[in-house]
C-alpha cells in the first residue's frame, strides 16, 4: 500500500482540498442539459476565473487515528493558490503555495521548499480526474460517458478508455438538477468500490450553490471529512499576495 | 621409504583418541571457516558483478559525459549519436547493443503511488543484453507499445495485476506528463536496484520524456572476452565522437570498486587470526602430547631408536592430524559452498544496508578450486610450523634425563 508518511498526509490534505475546490462548487443554472460535458462544465463553471477565500476544516481518519486540520485558502484564477495551516498548532502558518506549475511548501521553522512539479499532478491525480480536464475536451478522449436523468437530477457514468491516463475502472457521479454534485464513486479496474465522496449541507451564497460538507471514504475505511466554514467569492486579491513573503509575514507575527 | 615412523605415529595418535580428535577438529574448523569465508566473499563480489552485468547494465555502456554527471533525459545521446555509436561498435565482437531511455517518475495504481525509474527498452535488442525475458514470472514480455513490465515487489506493494492499467507520471523536457500503460508482465527482480524499475518500450518512454535518442547504449560481450580490453577498444572507436563516453563496470557502479578492494583486504586479518588459532591449537596439543611421552621417548632412544626418527614421528603425527582435519573441514566447507553456489544465500534481511548499492538479493558462493589451496596452505602450514617446536624438543632429547625427569 502507499506509504502514509507525514508528507503524504500533507499531500492528502492538499488533494482533498483540491477535490472540493474542483467538485464542490456550483453555479445555479436554470436550463436543462443532458450532455455529460455540459453538466460537468456547469458544475465547474462557478469556480473558474474567480477569486476565493475560505476556511476549511478537515478531519482525517487514517488507520483508526484521527487528525484534524484547519486551513485557510485563497485562490485567484486557476494559476494561483495559497493554503495556510491554522490547526494543528504545531503546523501553524505553514502551508502550500501554487504559482502555476510550481508548488512550494513553507514551514516557519524550515523555510520554503520547492516540491517537484509532479506533486501538483499527483495531488490532482489523487483526487481523480479534475472536472477542469473533463470539461475541456479531454472527456471524450479519455472516457465513454453516459448520462441518465433521475428524479433529483442526473446520474453520470464515466468509463475510462483503455489508453486513458486514469487508474480507475469507472466513475459514477450523481448531480442535482441545479448542478451540485451529491455523490461520486470511484471504482477500481476489478469493479470494486475504491472511494466514495458524499457532498451534503448545500448552502446558497449569492448566485452560487455548494456543498459545505464532503465526506471521502476509501475501501480501507480511511475517511476525510471536510467542512467549509467560511466561503467568500470575488474578492479583490492582489497577485503579489501569493508569495513566500506572505507566509514569512505570518511567521513573524506568530 | 621407511614406514616405521608413520606406523608409530598412527598408533601414537590413537592411544589418545580424544586428544587427536580435538586436534583434527581444530584444523577442520579452521579450514572450513577459511574456505567458506573465501567462497562467500568471492561469491558476493562475483554475484554483485554478475547480477549487474547480466541483468541490469551489460558489460559496458555508451552515454554522454553530461549524462554521467547529471542523469536526466535532456543529457541523452541524440538519435544521430546513437546511430553513429552503434555503427562504430558494430565492428567489435558483441552479443548485443541495446539502447535505453531512462527517467524518474511516479507509478500510480488505483491503490497507491510509488517512485520508479522508468526504463525504455527495445524489447528484441534488450533481451540479447540482459535476458530480462527470462525473469518474467507472470504474464509475458513486452510485445507492443503501451505495455509495461513491473517487478513483482512493486506490483505487490501497489496491488497491481497483469492486464491492469497503470499510469506513469514522468518529468520530460516539456514538464510533467502522464501516460497509461497496460501491465503485460511481472518480473522477478534479481537485485534491489531493479525492484523500483518499470520497463516499457523505448518509443513510449521517448514520447513521455519528449526526447529522442537514448540515455545509454548497453553493450553485452561474449563469454571469455576481457571487459577491460573491450572497453579500451570501444573508447578508441568512439574517440572521434565528442561528448560520447564509454562507462565501464566501475564507472557505472562507483561503490563496487570500494567493495571489491575492501573485500580482499578485509580477508587478510581474518585468515591470519584463524590460522593462528588453528596453529596454536595443534601446537599446544602436540606439545603436551610430547611432554607426556618424555619418559617413553627416553626409553625408546635408550634402546637404540634414533632421535631423528622420533622427531619425524612427531611431525608425521601433526601431518596426519592436519591432513585428516583438512580433508574433513575442507570437504564439509566445500560441500557447503557447493550448496550455496547452487541455491544461493538470501541476504534480504540486510536490505537496509545494501539496498542502495545494487547488491543482489541472493548471494551465490564461488567454488573455485583456489580456495582449497588457500585453506591448505594457511591452515596446514601453520599447523606444521607449530609442530616444529615439539619435534625439535624430541630431537634434542637426552635419554637419561628424559627417563629421570619424565
Amino acid at each position: 500500500m502507499s506509504k502514509k508518511t507525514n508528507h503524504m498526509q500533507r499531500l492528502a490534505v492538499l488533494t482533498t482540498l483540491l477535490t472540493s475546490l474542483l467538485f464542490g462548487f456550483s453555479a445555479i443554472a436554470q436550463e436543462d442539459a443532458l450532455d455529460v460535458e455540459t453538466i460537468l462544465d456547469r458544475v465547474n463553471s462557478a469556480w473558474q476565473g474567480d477569486s476565493f477565500h475560505g476556511i476549511i476544516s478537515l478531519g482525517i481518519v487514517l488507520g483508526g487515528q484521527t487528525k484534524s486540520h484547519k486551513l485557510e485558502v485563497w485562490t485567484l484564477g486557476e494559476e494561483l493558490a495559497l493554503i495556510r495551516v491554522l490547526e494543528p498548532e504545531i503546523d501553524l502558518n505553514s502551508g502550500y503555495l501554487q504559482l502555476s506549475d510550481e508548488l512550494w511548501y513553507y514551514s516557519p521553522s524550515v523555510g520554503s521548499i520547492k516540491l517537484p512539479a509532479m506533486a501538483i499532478g499527483d495531488a490532482l491525480f489523487g483526487a481523480g480526474p479534475s472536472l477542469e480536464d473533463l470539461s475541456h475536451g479531454t472527456l471524450s478522449d479519455d472516457y465513454d460517458a453516459s448520462v441518465e436523468k433521475t428524479e433529483t437530477g442526473f446520474f453520470l457514468t464515466l468509463i475510462p478508455h483503455l489508453d486513458a491516463p486514469v487508474v480507475y475502472g469507472k466513475l459514477e457521479i450523481w448531480v442535482t438538477a441545479d448542478y451540485v454534485i451529491e455523490r461520486l464513486i470511484y471504482y477500481d479496474q476489478r469493479g470494486d468500490v475504491l472511494q466514495t465522496a458524499e457532498f451534503s449541507d448545500v448552502v446558497e451564497i449569492g448566485e452560487r450553490k455548494f456543498a459545505t460538507t464532503i465526506v471521502i471514504e476509501d475501501s480501507f475505511g480511511d475517511r476525510t471529512i471536510e467542512r467549509i466554514e467560511l466561503a467568500e467569492f470575488d474578492l479583490e486579491l492582489d497577485a503579489l499576495f501569493f508569495s513566500i513573503e506572505t507566509f514569512e509575514s505570518w511567521g513573524d507575527d506568530g | 621409504m621407511n614406514f616405521t615412523a608413520v606406523r608409530m605415529a598412527w598408533r601414537g595418535l590413537w592411544r589418545h583418541a580424544q586428544r587427536t580428535l580435538l586436534m583434527i577438529a581444530t584444523v577442520a574448523v579452521g579450514s572450513l571457516v577459511i574456505l567458506v569465508l573465501f567462497g562467500l566473499t568471492d561469491g558476493m563480489v562475483g554475484s554483485l558483478t554478475g547480477t549487474q552485468i547480466d541483468w541490469n547494465q551489460g558489460n559496458f555502456q555508451v552515454r554522454t559525459a553530461a549524462y554521467a554527471d547529471d542523469p536526466i533525459p535532456e543529457n541523452a545521446l541524440s538519435s544521430e549519436q546513437v546511430t553513429a555509436a552503434t555503427a562504430g561498435l558494430a565492428g567489435m565482437r558483441t552479443v548485443g547493443i541495446a539502447p535505453r531511455m531512462e527517467t524518474f517518475g511516479m507509478l500510480r495504481s488505483a491503490y497507491g503511488t510509488d517512485g520508479v525509474l522508468l526504463r525504455g527498452i527495445d524489447p528484441t535488442r534488450e533481451s540479447l543484453v540482459t535476458r530480462l525475458d527470462e525473469l518474467i514470472v507472470e504474464g509475458r514480455y513486452l510485445n507492443a507499445d503501451g505495455q509495461i513490465l513491473l517487478p513483482t515487489v512493486l506490483a505487490e506493494d501497489l496491488d497491481i495485476r497483469v492486464g491492469e492499467r497503470v499510469v506513469i507520471l514522468a518529468i520530460g523536457v516539456d514538464g510533467t506528463d502522464s501516460r497509461a500503460f497496460i501491465v503485460s508482465g511481472l518480473f522477478r527482480s534479481p537485485s534491489f536496484e531493479l525492484e523500483q524499475m518499470a520497463m516499457a518500450s523505448i518509443d513510449d518512454v521517448c514520447s513521455v520524456t519528449g526526447m529522442e535518442g537514448a540515455t545509454a547504449l548497453a553493450v553485452a560481450l561474449p563469454k571469455g572476452i576481457s571487459d577491460r580490453r573491450a572497453v579500451e577498444e570501444a573508447r578508441q572507436i568512439l574517440a572521434d565522437q565528442p561528448g560520447v563516453v564509454v562507462a565501464d563496470y566501475f564507472d557505472l557502479n562507483p561503490f563496487a570498486r570500494f567493495m571489491i578492494s575492501g573485500a580482499t583486504i578485509k580477508m587478510i586479518p581474518f585468515v591470519i587470526m584463524i590460522s593462528l588459532m588453528a596453529g596454536f591449537g595443534v601446537a599446544n596439543t602436540a606439545f603436551y602430547s610430547v611432554l607426556e611421552r618424555t619418559r617413553e621417548f627416553g626409553v625408546m632412544t635408550a634402546v637404540g631408536m634414533g632421535r631423528k626418527l622420533l622427531a619425524r614421528m612427531v611431525l608425521i603425527e601433526s601431518t596426519i592430524v592436519a591432513a585428516i582435519g583438512f580433508v574433513a573441514g575442507g570437504g564439509l566447507g566445500y560441500g557447503l559452498l557447493l550448496y550455496l553456489s547452487r541455491n544461493g544465500w538470501d541476504i534480504s534481511m540486510l536490505t537496509d544496508m545494501v539496498g542502495s548499492i545494487g547488491v543482489p538479493r541472493v548471494i551465490y558462493a564461488s567454488t573455485s578450486g583456489w580456495y582449497w589451496v588457500a585453506a591448505l596452505s594457511v591452515v596446514v602450514f601453520t599447523a606444521l610450523a607449530a609442530a616444529w617446536y615439539p619435534a625439535r624438543r624430541v630431537n634434542r632429547l637426552e635419554p637419561v634425563t628424559a627417563i629421570r625427569e619424565g
